[in-house]
């Protein structure tokens, strides 16, 4: 303290503890406190743990899908090897950020798969090709859902982290705003059965 | 070089100040912090619904409508499984799914333990419809066998312009393959619940005046007991006992479901039916099948 005074160390001491107690209250009372922000953040990695069930799900399916759609339309390389290729990088994915990625990839080549159906009339009147595309249509359903759920809680979450005054202290305990679950622009043909 | 709290800190009324602005801001702060906006990424508006049969468009006939109610009526004494049947002009400018899943997380049909509701929802000048099924019901209704349903019974009358044979075989298709799963059948003839509604109506109000009467007197009894001689007449809200108040409190304790579903009769608005008291609580996943004919 190369400017101490009168008030001497206690005075300081003094005031900024009625300063901290303050803010501790002002938190509590704001309704973000650290309690909110641990069960919000919690929150967010059950319901991401669903959307992967959703992933999963989704994943299963596609053998199946591949195998029916082969029988018609063999030689649509591009399109079993765009799958394969996510499939790939689906299972590769070891973070939250990687695993998004990998599911809007997923959603394009699936999209495109699911395509194929118009331009091979007897794929599409086939039973089994049918239950399989109702299911994946099913499934991407259920992945937006799920998503949909995922992003509501993120905001709320960002939202607590990053209002006044919770977004003063938020930080020092590593709580810092979670990556919404996006849809790329590519992703976006999501797989429409037509009759 | 000095820092600036080192400045601050070197003038005894500014470092004074500051704390105090500190201390004034912890306060205010907060109070002016936005609240957590209750987030829901798409908010969509649905009407309440009108029984387990929601003919918002006006294309299911009256013989049919009751048919269905009954048979859901059966379904959910049975299994506790709800079908919520909607029928709409449009969804514009939602999509049908997207509409589906706002019907499925208002009104949400289903029991709330099972999760086994079902929404069928129809969007006759959009020609599109779409199945979804509750977390509850994916076993017996796969996806799959939604979409055949679909197929089979739904596309075909609806390109006749049938609305009444699609809705009505699509819809006990679906109940059959619950009940199925439950191991019960359906007739299509639910048992009565409770005598007409009139007079239970006439018998709830008795039963509440007596009730009113004895809580009160005994409430007053102990108000007074420090005053001999006051009288035992309390006027309900003198003792704070709002409306709300004693219906939460001392009345649903006591009656349980048979008045909640009286008075749902009356503000669900199921017309000459009475048998509708709102849907359970079931939760949707997005799971089912749809599609356009």
């Amino acid at each position: 303290m190369m400017n101490a005074n009168k008030d001497g160390i206690f005075g300081i001491a003094g005031r900024v503890g009625v300063a901290v107690a303050a803010l501790v209250v002002g938190m509590q009372l704001s309704g973000c406190g650290y309690n909110t922000l641990v069960s919000q953040k919690e929150a967010i990695g059950g319901q991401w743990s669903q959307v992967e069930n959703q992933l999963q799900r989704r994943a299963d399916l596609i053998p199946n899908l591949v195998e029916v759609t082969k029988g018609y339309a063999a030689h649509e390389k591009d399109v079993f090897d765009n799958i394969a290729k996510a499939r790939a990088q689906m299972l590769g994915a070891k973070t939250r950020d990687a695993q998004m990625d990998a599911a809007n990839m997923m959603s394009g080549a699936l999209g495109r798969l699911l395509a194929l159906a118009e331009a091979y009339p007897q794929l599409k009147a086939d039973a089994q090709f049918t239950r399989l595309s109702d299911e994946l249509a099913g499934t991407e359903n259920r992945v937006a859902t799920e998503r949909r759920r995922y992003n509501d809680m993120v905001q709320t979450y960002n939202t607590s982290v990053k209002s006044l005054p919770t977004s003063i202290w938020s930080g020092w305990f590593g709580f810092t705003p979670e990556k919404y679950f996006e849809v790329s622009p590519g992703a976006q043909a999501v797989p429409q059965v037509k009759f | 070089m000095r820092t600036a709290s080192e400045i601050a800190l070197a003038r005894r009324p500014a470092r004074r100040s500051i704390a105090r602005w500190i201390a004034a801001a912890a306060f205010v702060l907060p109070l002016l912090a936005p609240r957590p906006v209750r987030a829901q990424a798409k908010h969509i508006d649905v009407p309440p619904p009108r029984g387990f049969v929601s003919d918002f468009a006006g294309v299911v006939d009256p013989a049919t409508r009751q048919r269905l109610e009954l048979l859901i009526r059966e379904l959910k004494q049975k299994t506790g499984s709800e079908i919520a049947v909607v029928t709409v002009r449009s969804t514009q400018p939602e999509t049908v799914d997207d509409y589906a899943m706002a019907i499925a997380e208002h009104w949400k049909p289903g029991d709330v333990a099972k999760d086994n509701g079902v929404v069928f929802l129809v969007a006759t000048e959009d020609r599109k419809m779409h199945i979804l099924t509750g977390y509850g019901v994916e076993g017996p209704l796969p996806d799959g066998k939604v979409g055949a349903i679909r197929d089979q019974l739904v596309v075909p009358a609806f390109r006749q312009g049938d609305f009444s044979r699609g809705i009505a075989d699509a819809t006990t298709a679906l109940a059959a393959e619950i009940a199925k799963d439950a191991g019960v059948t359906l007739s299509g003839l639910p048992t009565r619940e409770r005598p007409p509604p009139q007079q239970i109506s006439l018998l709830q109000l008795i039963l509440l005046l007596v009730l009113l009467f004895i809580v009160l007197r005994i409430m007053s009894g102990a108000a007074n007991q420090g005053r001999r001689g006051g009288g035992w007449i309390v006027v309900p809200g003198d003792s704070g006992f709002s409306r709300s108040g004693w219906r939460r409190g001392g009345f649903g304790g006591g009656f349980g479901g048979g008045l909640g579903g009286g008075f749902g009769d009356m503000s669900g608005g199921s017309g000459g039916f009475g048998g509708f008291g709102g849907f359970g609580g079931g939760r949707f996943g997005g799971g089912g099948a749809g599609g356009s004919w």
